[in-house]
Order: C-alpha cells, then structure tokens, then sequence
C-alpha cells in the first residue's frame, strides 16, 4: 500500500467506520422501521392478501435454490404472520431486541421465499435492513433492554452502525437510476408514455399526461433523482432540498401507480440522512412525551467493529453491486427474456403483459387436451407467470407432475405464450415445439425463450 | 459535487452506448382530445343499455309465448314459441358478456346459459311435478337450453306429446312456463338496474372513469376477455371440440343449442357481431359511435410495425369469416370439418390476446382479477 492510499483508508475508517457518534439516528430508525413494518403486515393482513396470496393458490412458484421452502397453509401462515407482528412489536420497544431482529429478518424472508409470484424489489429491500437491524446495536439506547440491563446503554456508538443503513438505501436508488438508463427509457420515454396517458382523467395535473413531453420530463427526472438522490442526501448543503424531491417523488409514484407501502418506506427510511443534531432533537422529544428516566450506567461499552465485521460489510456491498449485472452474461434483452431480472432494482421499468396456453399431450397413448390454467392458478399467479421464463418452466412441470397422479406416465407440456414488451405488441415468447418438461431450471441460457424480433 | 456530476456523466456514458434493450418503432405524439367519459357513455348509452332493453323485450315475449302455449298446447303456438325462444337467445347474446355490475350482482349468465343442460335431473323435477329451479345446483335445468330441450328435442308431434301426456304433461307446461319466467325477471332486473329510469346503474358506470381495476373500462375489459375465452372460445367452439378433455374427442352434445342444432353456428356469430359492435362502438342499431377503436388510436397504440386497432379489427373480421365458414348444425361437422373448427378456436385465441394482452397494456388498464402491489 502507498502512503497516500493507506492515508485514505485511515480516513475512512476513523472518519466513517470507528468515530464514535451519537446513537439517535439508529434509534429513531429503529422506531420507524418497526413501526411501518407492523402497519404493512396489519394492511396486507387486513387486504385479505394472507389469504389471496398465500392460502388460496394449490401451487407456489419456488425461488430457485429455495425450492424447500413450503407454504405452512392455514393457519400456519397466520400464526407465522403473527410472530413476524410481534417482533416489529419487540423491536420497537427494544426489548429482547437481537431476538426480535432475528425472528423478523428470517420470518419476513420465509414469508417472501413461498412464492415467486409476489417477488417486489422492495420486499428484497426490506429484507436486506431487516438482515443489517440483526447486527446493529439499536437497542442500546431509548429501549426496554436497557431498562433490564443498564449496562447495555450506550449514548454513542461507531459511525458505522449508521453509515451502512446509509449505504444501503444509496444502493437502491443508485442501482434503480443506473437501470433506467437504457434507451427505452431515456430516449423513448417507455414505459411512461404509456402508463402516464392512462392518468389523463385523474384530477388537478392529469391533463398533462396527454402531452409526451411530461413523459420524457417524468422518464428523465426519475433517472436523475435516482442517480443524484443519494448524494444530495448526504451533503449538507441540498439535504432539505433533496428530501423535498424524496417526497414530491414518491407521493407521485403512489398517486399514479398501485406501489403500495413502498412510497411511504422511502420517505421515512430517508431521515437517516439527516444530522445528528436533527436526531438528537426528535429524540429528546419523545423522552420528554414517554417521560422516559435513563437508568444511570457507568459502564461504556461501544460495540466496536471488527476486521471481520467489515469484510463482511466489503463482502455484502460487493454481492450488491455485482449480482444486478449478472444479466450481462446472457444474449439478448433483458427485459425480453428476464433472465437475470429480480433482485436488480428494476423498479417500474418496462410495460409487460402476456398470456400463456398450455397443450398436454402423451405420445404413446394419443391423449392430448388444452390445460386450464385456472385449475391449477390464480388469475395474480397466471398473470404474473405468463411473462416469466421460469415460471413458465416451473408451472409446466407442476401440470405434467399433476397429470402422473392422474395415470399418465410421460406427460409432455408444451405452451404457445404471447407477450408484448413496451407496446410492441403481443408475440410469440416460448418455443412452442419444445417439450418444457424434458428441460430442468438452471442458470444456463434458456435456448427456448424465443428471440425478440421486430 | 464536481465529482459526483464527473461520476454520472462517466456512468451515463457507459450505459448509453450499451445497445442491450430492445429498440421500437417511435411513437408519435399521444396528446388527443379523447376523453373515457365519452367512450364509457357511449357504451353505456348507445350500446349496453338499448341492448338490455332489447333483450328484456325479447326474453318478455317468449315469456308471453310460452304462456300462451301453456294455454292452447298447438303446433301454430310451438312454431311461435320457437321462434321466440330462438330471437331471445339470440338477443341474449348481445349482452351475455357483460358479467359485471348488475349482472355480476345475480349471476346472470350462470342462471341464463348453462349447457350442457343435466336432462335427468330436469326430467326428475318434471315428474315430481316441481318447478324449483332456483340456487346454484339447479343452474344446469334451466335457461335457455332447457327450453331448448323441452321444445327442440324431436318432431313437432313428438314434442307436441310431450306436452299432452296425461302423467307429465302439465308438469311439463308449468316447467317452461317458470323457465321462460325466470329468463324474462332476470332480464327485467338487470335492464332496470342499469336503465337511469331504474336504479340508474349507468351513472354509476359512466362516472368511474380511469383505468383502474374498479374502473368502468377495467370491469367492461375484465368481464369481456372472460367471456371470450371462457364462454365464446371454449364453451361454444373449444369444449364441443374436444379441447378441453384428455382424450380430445369431439364432445358433440356439448354445444350450444344442442336440441335445435341449426342455431349453434348463429349464436357464436351473433355473439362475435356483438362484441365487434362494442369495440367499434357500434349502436345497437347500427350507427358507429365512439369505440375501444378510437382510445386505441388515440393512444397511437401499435401492434409489431403497423396499428394495435388494424390488427384488431382484422382479428375480428377473422373470427367471423371462420365462424360463418362453419358447416351447419355445428354438433354433426366436429370430426369432418375439424380443421375448421380448430381454425375457428384458433382465431377466437389470438383475438383474445389482443384483446387481454395487447389492449390492457396498451391502454394501462389493470387487468387483474386480484388487487395487489406492484413494482
């Protein structure tokens, strides 16, 4: 190492990693985090998507290499969302807070490992915090545990703990500007020129979704703000600013589009970026409501991170930065054959739709007939599935499994699937000829996607 | 800050020449002076509910005729009712794809059209003298193949005996009567909740514009590609056609207006006709109005190089040159004329994904049976 560079990386580290600062923003993060986790699952819960999603379909599309994970039916699925509840509760409170965090991170992703249908880029995100909330000390200060153990107080703690969630949140955006940039997006406003129009009726503003002029604005801006967002957040001099833009940006995003919960997860995870002084104050306040009384500690405990702890923060960056790419390692375009798609933080990217027909047929004894998809799937399921390579695979093989428990010994399942990316109107998307049951999921190039062709 | 603008234009400038996403044809300027208002209005007005009406007048005056060969059982009174039944079925058609709002609200179609008909059981409730035909397992003894049924099935003498017998012959009677009965109250009831004269279910649906799931567009697209593929594709052409069971055998009383037999080709194309009428905008007595064909265009919406709404409309005219093409009565020419059959199904098949797929995502109508997030 030369001197400059082992110059930076002390920097870093003691400016960065092991300065000591103040515990506030963690612990707020900690308060909020909990608290809009409790209120999506209370939603989601109260939408009867528990049941839509999880109890009424027969069949679960499996994520690769998780295919053992099964759906605990009813009322598994309910206690399991129960327990997941109550450990937002544990870890607002902070009590029994490393095991809060634990039961959450691993419940909240189970729950999002049942089924590939439901895949959202920003379960993935809160599944990510959830797993950093299992290591940081938010409980060591404003907490239930520091009630039972004075010890565990800590009003500081290393920068770190703080510029990882930081990080982590400059990821997503970053990542979700750098998928925009493609010429679709950029130089044809797709897929904006057709969802904003659609929006024409809507009040106030909606006339100005007519003009494609307020899409290219629209398209430009959202790549922009992704791009720019996380920087402007850090600096002091546009944060009030840039978290104006977080706000305008996202109350947008769920004016216009069903996002759900994701909008309002942003606007509030985002106020980690402000300063410590911003923190400390709102944290004050809450004391003086709760009329909280600090136990006096005299121990001083900081968790202190290790070598090994940032490697594994180096380790986890570097997966994150490259597993959104590994799509470059196959032919043709992405967003076509989505071979490399999920957990990329494509977020709203493209117009997709399709519908897929599925033949059974049995050579020897002649039998062949029209699979009804809603015998085996939801009309979300079918949807969802009818764009997606691999599930395509995947629902082929369950139908020729379904067809053995019925007599038939080799099933081949063929399938005439049409899609439309970006209004280009509906194609062929499947090799029709090929029998999907003699082919097994993997990360190979799938040769029987066909080729998007104008 | 200078490093962080150095930073994006760098990273702009890889991405930009990566040349990885599909290119498409330019679309020009959407801005238009189309408005949904008019369009829901126009269906509403010009097409749904004059439909409905017709439809009640109809199903009323095969209701009269049954009720009048009830009276006086001849062979002048059975010609009559015949033709009425086969004026309101096909009336019915016109409007049996609107399974939404008020029809939705009584399962009209379920309680309208179920076929094939379960004639056992018909004939057990005709002996027994009952004519409870109502809840979810009497759907299949009812509506329009049951009249069929009851007056379709044989000779006009053999019919006519039918209705003489000394055991079961008035069964019989008060049976079709309370059959023709229902058909005529359930389209009374419907047609008077949409009518403005009613309980103006038209304002209802001309006021939810936007295109989302509850939107009025949304329902009318939802319920109709349903109805294609599920009641037009499958139940008049694919299910008699042996697509649907494993040993894909032609399924010949499996098709619509069995007893009859010369109606089934009619009744698919009058059901075709009808849902082209809508897309175009067409008036339940002829006149072009506003369409799903006028948001298409102007949306621009294209279909691979040329337009979504072209491509559409020749999809139609398709579905009815291979319909019309068809040999009559449909129930005899499934084995000989099987590629005819198999090209009408196949046609039905890409209109109906123009119509889910390509007109949805067009549009941005939320084609989802299913609330729920997206991203």
């Amino acid at each position: 190492m030369t001197e400059t560079s082992k110059l930076l990386f002390s920097r870093i580290k003691n400016n960065l990693i092991t300065k000591e600062v103040d515990i506030a923003p963690l612990v707020i993060f900690r308060l909020i985090f909990s608290l809009l986790m409790l209120s999506s699952l209370v939603r989601f819960w109260a939408k009867g998507w528990i049941y839509d999603l999880y109890i009424l379909p027969t069949f679960h599309f499996k994520y690769f290499g998780f295919e053992w994970i099964e759906a605990p039916g009813d009322p598994g699925i309910y206690v399991l969302f129960s327990l997941v509840m109550l450990s937002t509760v544990f870890m607002f409170f902070g009590f029994f807070y490393r095991i809060a965090a634990v039961v959450f991170f691993l419940g909240f992703t189970y729950i999002e490992l049942i089924d590939k249908t439901t895949y959202l880029n920003h379960y993935y995100f809160v599944s990510l915090i959830a797993f950093l909330m299992v290591f940081l000390p938010a409980n060591r200060y404003f907490s239930i545990d520091c009630k039972l153990n004075p010890k565990l107080q800590n009003r500081t703690i290393q920068a770190w703990s703080i510029n990882l969630l930081k990080l982590q949140l400059g990821i997503v955006y970053f990542f979700a500007g750098i998928a925009k940039l493609n010429y679709e997006w950029l130089v044809n406003a797709m897929p904006l020129k057709m969802w904003l129009p659609a929006h024409a009726s809507k009040p106030v503003i909606g006339f100005l979704f007519k003009y494609t002029g307020v899409s290219y604005l629209f398209s430009w801006f959202g790549a922009l703000y992704d791009l720019a967002i996380p920087f402007l957040l850090l600096s002091k001099k546009f944060r009030t600013l840039a978290y104006l833009l977080v706000i305008i940006f996202h109350v947008l995003t769920y004016w216009l589009f069903p996002i759900g919960m994701f909008p309002f997860i942003m606007i509030s995870c985002t106020l980690i970026f402000f300063s410590e002084e911003f923190h400390k104050n709102l944290l004050r306040r809450l004391e003086v409501m709760v009329q909280w009384r600090n136990k006096d500690s005299s121990a001083f405990s900081t968790s202190r991170i290790g070598s090994f702890g940032i490697l594994s923060i180096v380790l986890l960056v570097c997966f994150q930065v490259v597993f959104p790419f590994r799509h470059l390692v196959y032919e043709g375009p992405l967003f076509w054959h989505e071979q490399g798609y999920r957990f990329g933080w494509r977020v709203m990217l493209m117009e997709k739709a399709g519908t897929a027909f599925f033949y059974a047929s049995e050579p020897k004894t002649n039998k062949h007939f029209e699979i009804r998809n809603s015998d085996y799937l939801t009309a979300n399921q079918e949807k969802v599935m009818a764009t997606q390579p691999d599930m395509i695979l995947e629902f082929a093989h369950h139908i020729a499994d379904d067809l053995k428990t019925k007599g038939w010994k080799n099933p081949e399942i063929r399938s005439d699937v049409y899609v439309t990316l970006n209004g280009s109107g509906t194609r062929p998307f499947i090799d029709s000829k090929t029998n999907l049951v003699s082919i097994q999921d993997s990360w190979k190039e799938k040769q029987w996607i066909l080729p998007f062709e104008n | 800050m200078r490093l962080i603008l150095g930073f994006l234009i760098l990273v702009l400038g890889l991405f930009s020449c990566k040349k990885e996403d599909p290119k498409l044809p330019e679309l020009p300027n959407t801005s238009s002076d189309f408005y949904l208002e008019d369009l829901l209005k126009s269906w509403s007005g010009s097409i749904i509910v004059p439909n409905y009406e017709n439809y009640n007048t109809d199903a009323a005056d095969l209701k009269s005729a049954a009720s009048a060969f009830q009276s006086d059982v001849s062979a002048s009174n059975l010609e009559i009712l015949r033709a009425k039944w086969k004026v309101a079925y096909l009336s019915w058609q016109t409007v049996s794809m609107y399974e939404f709002g008020p029809a939705a609200n009584i399962t009209l179609r379920g309680e309208t059209n179920i076929y094939p008909l379960d004639t056992a059981e018909l004939n057990g409730l005709v002996r027994e003298g009952s004519t409870n035909i109502t809840g979810a397992n009497r759907l299949d003894v009812k509506g329009f193949p049951a009249i069929d049924y009851l007056i379709n099935s044989g000779s006009n003498e053999s019919v006519l005996s039918t209705f003489t017998d000394a055991s079961s012959g008035s069964n019989r009677l008060g049976y079709l009567l309370e059959v023709a009965t229902q058909i005529a109250d359930n389209a009374s009831s419907v047609s008077a909740k949409w009518s403005s004269t009613g309980s103006n279910y038209v304002s209802q649906f001309n006021s939810a514009i936007g295109t989302d799931v509850g939107s009025s567009l949304g329902l009318t697209i939802n319920a109709l590609n349903q109805h294609i593929e599920r009641f037009l594709r499958d139940g008049k052409l694919g299910i008699p056609n042996g697509n649907r069971n494993f040993s894909g055998t032609a399924l010949p009383n499996h098709v619509e207006a069995f007893y009859n037999g010369e109606s089934s080709n009619e009744l698919a194309l009058q059901n075709v006709i009808a849902i082209q009428s809508l897309y175009l905008g067409n008036s339940a007595d002829g006149t072009e109005g506003i369409g799903l064909d006028d948001y298409l265009l102007s949306l621009n919406a294209t279909y691979n190089s040329g337009s979504l709404n072209d491509a559409i409309k020749s999809q139609f005219l398709m579905c009815i040159e291979t319909i019309e093409v068809l040999p009559k009565p449909l129930k005899d020419n499934l084995v000989s004329n099987k590629t005819k059959v198999d090209d009408a199904v196949k046609s039905l098949q890409k209109l109906v994904v123009l119509l889910k797929v390509d007109v949805p995502s067009a549009t941005g109508i939320l084609i989802t049976y299913q609330d729920n997030d997206g991203d």
